[in-house]
C-alpha cells in the first residue's frame, strides 16, 4: 500500500461534483413542477401532490439511467472516469429522490383517508396475476427496496465488511432494480398516459443502456485481437506516460499495461485492496497508484514497496514490430516482468 | 471487477435486458385505447 494512505473523504471535488448534482437535481424537479403546473394548473392540493409524484418519479429514473450509463461510458472514454469516481454519492440521491417519491405516493393515499386501498392494492390485489392491471406500486416497492440496500451498504466500511467480492456481487442488484422499475413506469404511467412521449423517453432510456454497454463490450474485444496467442497492446506511445492502457485477456481479465517513460509492465488490473481499477491510476513516486484508495505498487514486479506486503499478478511484455504485446498467461504475483523499451 | 463478476454480469444482464424488452414491448402492445378515461390514482 501506499506510505501516504489516506481513506476516501470528503475533498474539494467531492463538494464541488455534490454541489452540482444537488443543484442539477434541484433545477430537474424545479422546472417539471413549474411547466407541469403552468401547462396544467393544478386544481387542488391533490393534483399537486399528483405533480410532485411524477416530478419526483420522472427525476429518480433519469438519475438511474445515467448511473447505469457512466460505467460503459467511462470504459467508452476516460474523460467519464471522474463520474464513475463519484457514482455512489449520485446513487444515494437517486434513492432520496426515490423515496421522496414514494413518500409523496403515500401522502397521496393519507390525504385521502386511503391507506386501506394502498395497504389492499400491496398486498391482497388479484392483480398479482395480471399484466395489464398489475400492482405497479409493489414493483416501485421493490425497486425502492435494492435502492436502500445499495445506499445503506455504499460506504467504504460495508466495502471491507462484507469484503469486495459480496459487495460487488449485491450492488449489481442494481440492473435488477432497473428493469423493474422501467416495469413500473411501463405498466403505470405508460398505461396511464397515452402520449407518444412516455414510451420514446423510457424505451430510449432503456435502449441507450443496452447500447452503451454492449459498445463498451464490442470495444475491449475489437482491441484485443490475440497474435501469437499474445494481446496486442499498440506503440509504446499509445500508452499514456505514468499510465496505462487496458487491455482484456480472452478469459475476461482485464490487464492494465502502464508505461513510466521508456519502462513498460503489466499488471492485474485489480487491486489487492478492495479490488479497484488499478488501470484507471496512474504512477506517482515511481509507483503504480490505485485510484480508489492510493494503494501502491512497483511496476516492474507488482509489489508495494516495503514495509507494505501486497503483491500483484503480472504479465510478460514485449515490443514486436514496433508494438507492444502482452502475453495473457498470469505470473505469480510478484514476478519481475517489465521492460525497458530501448533493450527490449 | 473480478473476472468472476464480470463473467455473471455478461450472463446476466443479457438475459434481464431480454425479458424487460419483451415486457416493455407487451406493455406497449396492450396500452389501453385513448377513448379510455384516464385513471386518477398516482403512478
Amino acid at each position: 500500500m501506499s506510505a501516504g494512505f489516506q481513506a476516501v473523504q470528503w475533498n474539494r471535488r467531492k463538494l464541488v461534483y455534490d454541489a452540482i448534482l444537488i443543484g442539477c437535481v434541484a433545477l430537474f424537479i424545479g422546472t417539471f413542477m413549474t411547466v407541469g403546473a403552468l401547462r396544467n394548473p393544478p386544481a387542488d392540493p391533490l393534483a399537486w401532490i399528483n405533480l410532485r409524484i411524477k416530478a419526483f418519479g420522472t427525476c429518480a429514473f433519469t438519475m438511474l439511467t445515467i448511473i447505469l450509463m457512466i460505467g460503459p461510458l467511462a470504459r467508452l472514454s476516460p474523460r467519464f472516469l471522474p463520474l464513475l469516481y463519484n457514482r455512489r454519492h449520485f446513487g444515494v440521491l437517486t434513492f432520496l429522490v426515490a423515496l421522496t417519491h414514494a413518500y409523496s405516493v403515500v401522502d397521496w393515499f393519507a390525504v385521502q383517508g386511503a391507506m386501506g386501498d394502498l395497504m389492499n392494492e400491496m398486498t391482497g390485489s388479484p392483480n398479482y396475476g395480471k399484466f395489464i392491471g398489475f400492482p405497479i406500486k409493489a414493483l416501485g416497492l421493490f425497486g425502492l427496496s435494492v435502492m436502500f440496500l445499495l445506499a445503506a451498504t455504499s460506504h467504504d466500511f460495508w466495502l471491507a465488511f462484507l469484503t469486495p467480492r459480496v459487495w460487488k456481487a449485491l450492488h449489481m442488484a442494481l440492473y435488477l432494480a432497473y428493469g423493474v422499475l422501467v416495469m413500473h413506469v411501463a405498466l403505470g404511467a405508460m398505461q396511464e398516459d397515452r402520449r407518444a412521449f412516455i414510451p420514446l423517453l423510457l424505451g430510449g432510456s432503456f435502449a441507450l443502456v443496452c447500447a452503451l454497454h454492449i459498445a463498451a463490450a464490442w470495444r475491449e474485444r475489437e482491441a484485443t485481437q490475440p497474435h501469437d496467442g499474445w494481446l496486442t497492446v499498440g506503440p509504446p506511445g499509445s500508452i499514456p506516460d505514468k499510465a496505462a492502457r487496458i487491455v482484456t485477456a480472452p478469459d475476461g481479465e482485464r490487464i492494465a499495461v502502464f508505461r513510466d517513460g521508456d519502462q513498460i509492465g503489466a499488471l492485474t488490473n485489480v487491486c489487492a485492496h478492495q479490488n479497484g481499477p488499478l488501470g484507471e491510476g496512474r504512477i506517482i513516486d515511481g509507483c503504480v497508484t490505485c485510484p480508489w484508495h492510493g494503494y501502491q505498487y512497483r511496476l516492474e514486479d507488482g509489489c508495494a514497496p516495503p514495509p507494505f506486503t501486497e503483491r500483484l499478478a503480472t504479465y510478460r511484455v514485449r515490443l514486436r514490430d514496433g508494438v507492444i504485446e502482452v502475453d495473457p498467461t498470469a505470473l505469480p504475483p510478484g514476478t519481475k516482468a517489465a521492460i525497458t523499451i530501448g533493450t527490449a | 471487477m473480478t473476472r468472476h463478476h464480470r463473467t455473471v454480469h455478461r450472463l446476466l444482464w443479457p438475459a434481464l435486458a431480454v425479458i424487460v424488452a419483451l415486457g416493455f414491448t407487451m406493455a406497449l402492445v396492450l396500452r389501453p385505447p385513448p377513448e379510455q378515461p384516464a385513471q386518477s390514482e398516482p403512478k
